[in-house]
């Protein structure tokens, strides 16, 4: 028989607020920073991926790295899946790090000057 | 469930109703269940183990009731809880007059209990919030707002047992009329008219 779970009262009243906001979504204005998400994920279409295979708790974990070919503070790393055999987790890093660097050829160079990097004196 | 435990259940429940949970015996429910003690003693051990069976199936039926929300968006829903409600409070009216009995006794059911009705105060909330962005129920200040959803949900816990203080006959429509009567001040004109349309016609 299946364990009954019970919640918190405060998850309890946040989820009678969305399903409140569910079934009055056609009446609700949408606002313009709703969709900021997307003008915020833009620099990923111009950033440069590296993939990027560890093992981790037995398994090997694929890790792509996102970073923008002209801004160095801009820079994530996101867990993509994981695969038991080694082989099988480097064929499909290379397959997702092809999908998605924009890229896909590798024949944008990158220049050190891009990056306006102050020497230290 | 077996037919006997059935059977068994809904003699508890009577007698509980009756008499009082602290006042009945296992011979006195199994007498009302028609069987012999012994026949009730291989399906529950002791009357602890009837008071929690009872309780877990109060609960499943109030885990039923909670889970409808927003089935319908106008005051339809509202009313149709208000129903279900009378007839679960009604049909356990041992909830009221036996709780100082198990919040002794029992320290498990009374605060499941509690974490039922909270919620249940809560799913009230959570509905006024819904007809105020609905326009029908006035926007007032949050204090307010709890302040009506603990008067409507006092009036659905309490006006049971007061009716049955008084000596006087209770009834579903009675029992709805009481718990419009909160609500219906705080109409906007479009709740009015909603209400006119699909409440009052039920209520006269």
């Amino acid at each position: 028989m299946s364990k009954k779970v019970s919640i918190d009262y405060e998850t309890y009243t946040d989820m009678l607020k969305s399903l409140n906001t569910l079934a009055l979504y056609d009446c609700i204005a949408a606002d313009s920073y709703d969709l900021d998400f997307i003008k915020e994920s833009n620099w990923l279409a111009e950033s440069a991926v590296i993939d990027y295979v560890s093992k981790r708790n037995g398994t090997y974990c694929i890790d792509l790295l996102f970073a923008h070919c002209k801004d160095p503070l801009k820079l994530i790393i996101r867990k993509i899946t994981s695969f038991a055999n080694i082989k099988k987790a480097k064929v499909y890093a290379d397959i997702f790090k092809r999908q998605a660097a924009k890229d896909q050829r590798g024949t944008i160079t990158i220049s050190i000057e891009d990056h306006r990097i102050i020497p230290y004196n | 469930m077996s037919k006997t435990k059935q059977k068994i259940l809904e003699s508890a429940i009577n007698m509980f109703n009756e008499h009082g949970v602290a006042n009945v015996r296992l011979q006195q429910i199994a007498d009302e269940s028609g069987i012999s003690v012994g026949n009730l003693a291989y399906h529950f051990k002791n009357k602890e183990a009837i008071v929690s069976f009872v309780y877990d199936e109060i609960f499943q039926e109030f885990s039923t009731i909670l889970a409808d929300y927003l089935i319908l968006e106008n005051l339809m829903e509202i009313d149709h809880k208000i129903s279900k409600y009378y007839l679960f409070f009604k049909h356990y009216q041992f909830y009221f007059t036996d709780i100082f009995e198990i919040e002794r006794n029992y320290p498990d059911i009374i605060s499941k209990w509690h974490n039922f009705i909270n919620k249940m105060l809560l799913q009230i909330k959570g509905r006024i919030d819904f007809d105020i962005q609905r326009g029908v129920i006035i926007p007032q200040s949050d204090e307010m707002n709890d302040l009506l959803a603990n008067n409507i949900w006092m009036s659905i816990i309490f006006w049971l047992p007061q009716r049955k203080l008084r000596g006087l006959p209770v009834d579903e429509k009675l029992f709805k009329e009481a718990v419009w009567s909160q609500m219906v001040p705080y109409f906007t004109q479009k709740g009015q008219d909603e209400f006119v349309l699909l409440i009052y016609p039920s209520l006269v």
